[in-house]
């Protein structure tokens, strides 16, 4: 299946369209949770990179996005340093740590962390570091991809309960998780809308 | 043009482009650090072996030249510099540097792309090309001169003790005949092809390695196209050396 999917940002509203139909239209200042349902991974690779392409569309991957080569403090250390001002005054690191307790780490936890590798660390570990970035740099429309994929529903669970903190710290600023269509797929609490690809229309969502 | 570009010369040439014009990127502090990381890993890790390597190469080639002509020749003194500090130093020093670091930034960019590492640093809001390749090329430009003068200095310092030891002669006599002989110019130059050697090898390992097909395949191909045309190259730049320096004279 091919499909000339792209995405256009034009009066703070994100719309994504299959040709010249608009499949999902996101208001970029409202927040919220919104959810896109596709069929399959490849149709999900598509509509990320139709995404992507849009300015202030960050995309949060279900294994946090982490460079394997380096550690978790150097990660954060990219991230968080790479185009930021030299001049900033803002403590990152106070910043950071304040964030991971937020995500639910203890502080022994957050004492080794920085030293570990990304492979050594549990999936929804992974995800929560990616999401720390996320967190302390929130992009203007948040895209978690496919995070539930092969979780229990207790896992699941907890990270959802993990990602409200973005609400609660940035309740103008609306996040999108691209699920693949299953029958486990958890209820999103305060779900703004719910778009299925396949089906084209936007319903309401009743999750 | 895309023919061009489509051809692997044409994709040294496009990196060789990139690297030029983003060269300003290495400012940044956290390129900065990038760029110090690969010139320790290929520069200066590499010392031990370099060093022992000259010393041998230079104790060898000043007796072998001194069974043959004679340590007091003016020959001997001036194949000592021509052969040994302009032509060899800073070929064997491409060699090590070959062999050591062109197959590592080739197999490591791979597994980056196999595991879309790529992507992970755009989504990071971190240009890949600027962060991975930019300090590789120029780490390589750097690194490999600093090595080659690491050798000069032990292969020259290996020779002079060879000669002490073996004529009985003092070190101060021996260096300042080698001094007589010796070219500022020519010592530049083979810097200056060291860089160039350096540049290449970085550029076609950074090539190999980023434009895999991302498969676990792809690393063991890419560090061996990375090492197999980056010792053409080193041979390329060194002929061309060789031609430059003919053509003036």
């Amino acid at each position: 299946m091919s499909l000339a999917l792209h995405a256009t940002v034009e009066a703070r509203r994100l719309s994504l369209f299959d040709g010249r139909d608009p499949r999902l239209v996101l208001p970029l200042d409202e927040g919220g949770r919104h959810r896109l349902v596709v069929g399959d991974s490849t149709v999900a690779r598509q509509v990320l990179k139709a995404l992507e392409r849009c300015p202030g569309v960050g995309v949060l991957a279900d294994n946090g996005g982490l460079l394997g080569a380096m550690t978790v403090a150097e990660n954060f250390a990219l991230a968080l340093r790479y185009d930021s001002d030299p001049d900033d005054p803002r403590d990152w690191e106070c910043d950071l740590e304040t964030a991971l307790r937020l995500c639910g780490l203890t502080p022994e936890r957050i004492a080794t962390l920085g030293r570990e590798r990304p492979m050594n660390l549990e999936r929804s570990e992974r995800w929560t570091v990616g999401f720390v970035r996320c967190l302390l740099r929130p992009p203007e429309l948040l895209v978690i991809d496919r995070l539930f994929a092969g979780l229990a529903r207790r896992q699941a669970n907890a990270l959802i309960a993990v990602e409200a903190v973005y609400h609660a710290r940035h309740p103008f600023r609306p996040v999108l998780f691209v699920d693949l269509d299953s029958h486990e797929l958890p209820d999103l609490p305060d779900c703004r809308t719910l778009t299925e690809l396949t089906e084209l229309a936007e319903t309401p969502c009743h999750c | 043009m895309n023919l061009l570009a489509d051809t692997r010369l044409g994709g040294y040439l496009m990196l060789l482009w990139f690297a030029g014009s983003r060269r300003r990127e290495l400012r940044r502090p956290l390129l900065r650090a990038q760029l110090q990381r690969q010139i320790h890993g290929a520069g200066v890790t590499a010392l031990p072996v370099i060093g022992v390597m000259a010393m041998l190469t230079g104790a060898a080639t000043v007796t072998q030249l001194s069974a043959l002509i004679g340590a007091d020749s003016d020959l001997t003194q001036r194949m000592l510099f021509l052969g040994l500090f302009y032509e060899m130093a800073p070929l064997l020093s491409a060699l090590v540097v070959v062999a050591r670091s062109s197959a590592g930034i080739a197999s490591e960019l791979a597994v980056m792309h196999l595991h879309d590492e790529f992507t992970a640093l755009r989504r990071l809001g971190v240009p890949a090309a600027d962060y991975l390749l930019l300090p590789r090329i120029f780490g390589l430009a750097i690194a490999l001169p600093a090595v080659t003068a690491c050798f000069q200095v032990f292969a020259i310092g290996g020779s002079w003790l060879a000669t002490a030891l073996l004529e009985g002669r003092p070190l101060a006599e021996t260096a300042g005949r080698f001094f007589d002989f010796a070219d500022p110019w020519l010592a530049l130059l083979s810097l200056v092809k060291s860089a160039l050697m350096g540049a290449a090898v970085g550029i076609i390992a950074c090539h190999h390695g980023s434009s895999g097909k991302g498969s676990t395949q792809a690393i063991s191909g890419a560090a061996i196209q990375a090492v197999g045309t980056g010792l053409v190259a080193v041979f390329v730049v060194d002929l061309a050396f060789a031609a430059l320096v003919y053509a003036l004279r």
